[in-house]
């Protein structure tokens, strides 16, 4: 299985008046082609960090990469120019975030902004394979219908504020696979919608997914939208990947003290629960992280080894890696 | 049975919004919702956004009046108290806000924060102040070193303790929790929610609790409300709701969670939300459901019906109605 | 870390205030970054220690005060007299230094009259709303619908000319600003949660004014008074320049260039250096007031 990305021993720093934020300690994950991967964690762990990485969207400073490679198709990210970047953007990766209002100008039409991504994606290619401005509004139209918003024809003229939450967060997909990517980096894709429209938005991009083959990058806290969309999980804490396993393995036979603690986090809506129970502590500020493995202080299992050694991401199957001392 | 500590009786709101330069139209936030809380218990409102659950808490603590109906605390008619009676009243229910952020201003320390409602209701200072305060950092279990400390130096659950601190401090008999643990990560919620559990034992509270997650609402209440378009579709006990819910709406709502190993996409509701300004005629779910089939449904509006014991539903296709 | 688990409350000064300490050594370091906020900086401390010095620091203190020496008449600058003399034969620089205190006492009535009257009308707008906000805010704008200098002048006009009636007349046009800028920023802040759990708390209006809603325009209210002294000084300036306001011989830079003027261009120097004073301190409180509002501006604060 060959990988479309591959991301090695990657360490970043954030430079601040306080010092230097250890925001990512050392990432090793990788995607093959068509593969679904989530990233979960909670606030701090990194997870959109990594993401903007891979996106080359991470302004420098405060950003500082101190180590290792962002690998996609051969080449690698973190020595692109921008001349490569505006190849890579919007036709290799694209990116749809979790705020769908924040990512559209309201005084253009939904037309205008689709068209004007898909058009700016006509510089990198050559001469005869440009689009001229019916083929680009063609395009359009194809792209609203394949995310299965109704009326893509007349949807063309209107205005954002005149949808909803979840059409726009539609519209942005649609943006986002005009260019053909391989890639789709999605930064939760659906925390800012109802539940009801969750559950849309998250059939689609499963659908879609299965439709076009592509490789997606889902980012979420929520573990329960990660699962129904990914067929692999890798659980972020503290800038680093703490565990790495297929969906269900995750879920049934979690290895890792993290990951254990955050599915005994979750409420459940089916049955009677007396107890829920945290993870005692709160998140260790980055400035000065824990030496050591970064969990150890809110750990149940934590000994002196665990105080003083960072434990490696080690493989326990083919496809199941965690980083704990204790498995 | 003992009385109801609260009882909201065909409670409503709208409001006027500009449409261009002259038109207005009239959002329903709040149609005619009758409700009621015992003394200690636990009700959950349930409702995706524009459901108006959380104009409804804003209603009957009255930081925002009613357009109609009647909301009785103990007994006693507070929809038209003001000035000082109603000042007084604010000691026996209190709120806790979603946004933990928002709701500290960001000058004031910790200490400032906490101490608010005891100098404006108890005018107390100096050292029996600071005693207090304390206390009230113990029982939310902050350190007492985090005394003199910023909101912005603290993490959103330390800063939601601090919020429920401030809430409980003048000892309310009903406190109302609007979605107080969503901008919070689950690991931090799972503490909040346990911890909200036992202070509700030990201060003997009741709750209104606010929430569009319906896990955390089975797991901290004793009975739901299940919120659409301003009105009341469906309440009973939590297992009873959750685990039969009901209502076409409920069924979707339950439906809609992501659960692993169910392929995303199951039992799908179609369609989006509409709004409170542009509510569709008849029963207001009738656009999106998937059982709309009698002719009633989009000419008259069901109203809540007895199923079973404390379960009602507002459905022409269910309950004895049916 | 290890503070945070303990559970005793801090005692001491220090530990009490660490955040605040934090805060301002952040603000100092922002601050510090940008050249031009420092070169403000140092402007407007230059300016503060002439107006606090002034007569002690100026070479001859008796030229300020109408002094006459006609044998050293419009000499140009030298060693003896660094800014060359005046048409009595008066030394320039001791009469620049001295007409700092009198620009200091101008900027700052100026704009503390204008905050005075211009914060509690635009906090009381805000808040209140309704017709009470409509009535404010009409009258701001028949204020702010004239132009500034025109009313004042107008106003100087009817009282008199001398420099008491021109901060007068300046004081009454310059607040209508602080009533737009506080009225904005308390609009803003009335739709905060944390003033909407005041109320829920029980809170009156007048601790929700005081406790919440004043501290948090403190720091809009500071770079725009920064910003307004040199403009104030500009302005008592242009009228000391037209005859309206200090009257020669009072060493005022409007009233020096006013009597330059007809000197210029062969005695060039007598213009210049009460100019550039001007030129300086307005330049100097901009530049520092930019520096305050990239700082105290959460949206243009980068960590």
């Amino acid at each position: 299985m060959s990988s479309l990305l591959d991301i090695r021993d990657y360490r970043l720093d954030f430079d601040t008046f306080d010092g230097a934020y250890k925001v990512l300690d050392g990432i090793d994950l990788s995607l093959a082609e068509g593969e679904t991967l989530g990233i979960v964690g909670e606030t701090g762990c990194g997870k959109s960090v990594l993401a903007k990485s891979i996106m080359g969207l991470l302004p420098s400073p405060p950003a500082r990469v101190l180590s290792g490679s962002i690998m996609f198709e051969e080449h690698d990210l973190l020595k692109a120019t921008a001349a490569d970047w505006r190849a890579i953007r919007g036709q290799r990766i694209a990116m749809i975030f979790q705020d769908p209002m924040t990512f559209l100008n309201p005084v253009l039409t939904i037309g205008q902004q689709v068209c004007d991504v898909i058009a700016a994606q006509q510089g990198s290619k050559p001469k005869a394979a440009r689009l001229d401005r019916a083929a680009i509004r063609a395009h359009a139209t194809r792209m609203l219908e394949l995310v299965r918003l109704p009326d893509a024809a007349e949807l063309l003229n209107r205005y954002p504020h005149q949808l909803s939450g979840g059409m726009r967060q539609r519209v942005l997909i649609a943006m986002a696979l005009s260019g053909s990517p391989r890639l789709l980096i999605a930064d939760e894709p659906t925390t800012a919608l109802d539940v009801t429209i969750q559950a849309q938005v998250l059939a689609l991009i499963d659908d879609l997914v299965q439709r076009l083959k592509l490789a997606v990058i889902m980012i979420s806290h929520d573990l329960g939208a990660v699962a129904a969309v990914c067929r692999r999980i890798a659980v972020m804490y503290a800038g680093t990947v703490v565990e790495d396993a297929p969906t269900a393995e995750l879920l049934a036979r979690p290895r890792h003290p993290y990951t254990k603690g955050l599915l005994a986090a979750l409420p459940d809506i089916e049955g009677d629960q007396a107890t829920l129970v945290g993870i005692a502590g709160s998140i260790p500020n980055l400035l000065t992280p824990p030496q050591g493995c970064r969990f150890h202080p809110r750990c149940p299992l934590a000994d002196a080894r665990c105080r003083s050694e960072k434990p490696l991401l080690r493989r326990l199957s083919d496809t199941h890696r965690v980083a704990c001392h204790h498995v | 049975m003992s009385e109801p500590l609260l009882r909201l009786e065909n409670l409503t709101k709208h409001y006027t919004v500009k449409r261009g330069s002259f038109a207005t139209a009239t959002v329903k936030a709040v149609d005619g919702v009758s409700l009621h809380v015992m003394p200690g218990e636990a009700l959950g409102i349930v409702g995706e956004s524009g459901s108006g659950k959380s104009t409804v808490a804003k209603v009957l603590l009255r930081l925002t009046d009613p357009t109609a109906g009647r909301i009785l605390f103990d007994g006693q008619d507070i929809t038209a108290l003001d000035g000082d009676a109603l000042r007084a009243l604010r000691r026996d229910m209190q709120i806790v806000f979603q946004n933990p952020h928002s709701a500290l201003n960001g000058r004031h320390t910790i200490f400032d924060a906490i101490a608010e409602p005891l100098v404006v209701q108890d005018g107390l200072r100096g050292q029996p102040l600071i005693d207090r305060v304390s206390r009230l950092m113990d029982l939310v279990s902050l350190p007492r070193s985090f005394i003199y400390r910023y909101p912005h130096e603290l993490s959103g659950g330390q800063k939601q303790r601090v919020c429920i601190a401030r809430a409980v401090a003048l000892k309310p008999r009903l406190l109302v929790l609007d979605e107080p643990t969503s901008a919070l990560d689950v690991s931090v919620q799972a503490q909040i929610l346990s911890f909200l559990k036992d202070l509700q034992q030990e201060l003997k509270l009741t709750y209104l609790f606010i929430s569009h997650n319906l896990a955390v609402v089975r797991y901290l209440c004793d009975r739901v409300a299940v919120m659409y378009l301003g009105a009341v579709l469906e309440q009973g006990p939590v297992a009873a709701v959750f685990d039969r819910p009901q209502h076409p709406y409920t069924q979707a709502l339950v439906a809609a969670i992501p659960k692993p190993g169910v392929p995303a996409g199951h039992s799908l509701l179609g369609g989006d939300i509409p709004t409170a300004s542009r509510m569709p005629p008849g029963c207001r779910f009738h656009t999106r459901c998937a059982e709309a089939m009698l002719p009633r449904c989009a000419t008259d509006s069901p109203v809540l019906a007895p199923l079973d014991a404390g379960h009602d539903c507002a459905c022409f296709a269910r309950g004895p109605a049916a | 870390m290890a503070s945070d688990t303990t559970s005793v409350a801090p005692t001491g000064w220090r530990a009490r205030h660490a955040g605040t300490i934090r805060q301002w050594r952040l603000y100092a370091h922002l601050f510090r970054r940008s050249f031009s906020s420092m070169l403000g900086l140092f402007l407007v401390v230059l300016f503060l220690v002439l107006a606090a010095a002034g007569p002690a620091l100026a070479p001859y203190p008796e030229d300020t005060m109408g002094a006459v020496h006609l044998d050293n008449r419009l000499k140009p600058p030298s060693l003896t007299h660094p800014f060359g003399t005046d048409e009595m034969g008066n030394d320039i620089l001791s009469r620049v230094i001295v007409g700092t205190r009198t620009s200091l006492w101008i900027g700052l009535i100026i704009t503390g009259v204008a905050a005075l009257i211009g914060v509690p009308l635009g906090i009381f707008a805000g808040y209140m709303g309704g017709r009470i906000r409509e009535v404010i805010m009409r009258i701001t704008d028949v204020f702010l619908s004239v132009p500034g200098l025109a009313l004042a002048l107008a106003i100087v006009a009817s009282l008199g000319p001398g420099i008491t009636n021109c901060v007068i007349a300046l004081s009454l046009v310059w607040w209508p600003g602080y009533v737009r800028l506080i009225d904005s920023k308390t609009l803003a802040l009335k739709e905060e949660l944390y003033i909407e759990a005041a109320r829920a708390i029980g809170a009156r209006t007048p601790r929700i004014l005081f406790h919440h809603i004043l501290p948090n325009c403190v720091s809009p209210l500071i770079v725009k008074a920064s910003m307004d002294m040199g403009m104030a000084i500009l302005s008592a300036a242009s009228l000391g320049f037209i005859g309206l306001g200090a009257k020669p011989p009072s060493p005022e830079w409007g009233a020096m260039i006013s009597v330059a003027r007809s000197y210029m261009p062969d005695w060039w120097w007598y213009a210049l250096f009460p100019g550039l004073a001007i030129y300086l301190t307005v330049l100097g409180f901009n530049l520092f007031g930019d520096g305050l509002r990239d700082i105290l501006d959460p949206k243009s604060r980068g960590r």
